[in-house]
């Protein structure tokens, strides 16, 4: 079979040398320190919360290690989606966002009952919009950067890829933000941090399908070679 | 590095070469895989006008992606990954509300699955296979038409090499009930 001479133009037009994505693992590692950075920024800037040695080492900081892992995970099975033949099953993508959401849940749950509230605070509409806004600015960068990354790979399913990398990015964020936030109220937690997960899983989600209608209107003038009926 | 099969370790070689600029090696890839990436868009799209197309348009997506070939992997599953998203995305693009079929009389050339060599002709199993759903056929033929394993097979469509291996399994009991 003889490559048509279309497409052989097309390839020569364009031939320069590439050098082969890393690994989806090997991705992963490099952006670990961004991700990183995100899930440190609030507790760093903002401060820590004042419950936090009522919470324990292993509530307040390990669950918070927890989310920064299921974050990395969430993020290396984004890159997976981007290379062809490397998929990762619906079962695997469905359990992983539903990790990323359910131990901001579980952790919610657990600081409550190690720590619960003074009964005299009032959750705000303020407190809520804080939290909410605060957590999704705070994570929006580490969702962009993720999409560019996405983009020079190939999703096959860019929505499922966008939507993995946002929650991967939401819950790094989100592992930082509960050791700021001094709320341990489950209805302000699951409602404003667990929102402003949400909303950036949301947000990776556009994001990818955006990736993907971009890449399908980019593929140029459609190479039409075979005979017409 | 796993070890690779002597015509998947060409293919390896031919793809770095071409990763690495080099334009015959692409003719050389489009020699060695494009008869078997037509065989199976020709058994997606039922149609000999669209999979001539849609191998044109899989190896210029090859040509864009190919930074994304890793060459500790196999090629075959690589670009049969890349046809097969070619494929829906046409799809998409012509909005076709129906499922997805394989139409296996609109394939001309198409190998007998070797499990099934003992069940009928070619024409009755082919009649036979259009019936199957078809994901499930698709399974099937990728492993016994392209010969790829599950763990691949399932790597390609999204799913576990478990249910690969369900989907290919009630194929050909499918099969089997269709050809008694």
């Amino acid at each position: 079979m003889k490559t048509p001479d279309d497409l052989r133009a097309r390839v020569t037009a364009d031939l320069r040398p590439v050098r082969p994505l890393l690994r989806p693992w090997q991705r992963g590692l490099i952006i670990a320190p961004a991700a990183a950075l995100v899930w440190a920024a609030a507790p760093a800037v903002l401060g820590v919360r004042s419950d936090i040695d009522a919470l324990g080492p292993l509530l307040a900081w390990g669950g918070s290690v927890v989310q920064l892992a299921i974050a990395l995970a969430l993020i290396v099975a984004a890159f997976r989606e981007a290379i062809p033949a490397e998929h990762v099953s619906r079962s695997s993508a469905r359990l992983l966002l539903a990790s990323g959401i359910l131990v901001t849940v579980a952790l919610a749950i657990a600081t409550n009952a190690v720590s619960p509230e003074p009964e005299a605070r009032v959750e705000t509409f303020g407190s809520w919009l804080f939290c909410w806004e605060g957590a999704v600015l705070a994570g929006a960068p580490l969702v962009l950067l993720l999409a560019v990354l996405l983009a020079r790979g190939l999703p096959m399913r860019p929505g499922l890829a966008g939507a993995l990398a946002g929650m991967g990015s939401g819950a790094a964020v989100d592992g930082g933000w509960r050791l700021y936030c001094n709320y341990s109220n489950p209805t302000h937690v699951l409602a404003s941090h667990g929102g402003a997960v949400l909303a950036l899983a949301a947000v990776g989600l556009v994001l990818g399908v955006a990736v993907g209608r971009l890449r399908q209107s980019s593929r140029n003038v459609p190479l039409r070679l075979g005979k017409r009926r | 590095m796993a070890e690779l099969p002597a015509d998947e370790e060409h293919l390896r070689t031919l793809m770095v070469r071409y990763q690495a600029g080099d334009g015959d090696a692409f003719d050389a890839l489009y020699a060695r895989l494009g008869p078997s990436l037509r065989r199976y868009l020709l058994a997606l799209a039922r149609d000999t006008q669209r999979a001539d197309d849609l191998l044109q348009d899989t190896f210029l997506q090859i040509h864009r992606s190919r930074r994304t070939y890793n060459p500790a992997r196999p090629v075959r599953p690589w670009a049969f990954a890349v046809a097969r998203h070619m494929w829906l995305m046409d799809l998409r693009t012509r909005r076709r509300k129906a499922p997805p079929h394989l139409d296996l009389e609109a394939v001309p050339d198409l190998a007998v699955p070797a499990a099934a060599d003992g069940l009928a002709r070619d024409d009755a199993l082919r009649r036979a296979l259009a019936q199957v759903p078809a994901d499930r056929a698709e399974a099937l033929l990728l492993h016994h038409v392209w010969g790829f394993d599950f763990e691949e097979i399932g790597k390609m469509l999204g799913i576990r090499a478990g249910a690969a291996r369900v989907r290919a399994s009630r194929a050909m009991s499918a099969l089997r009930g269709l050809l008694k």
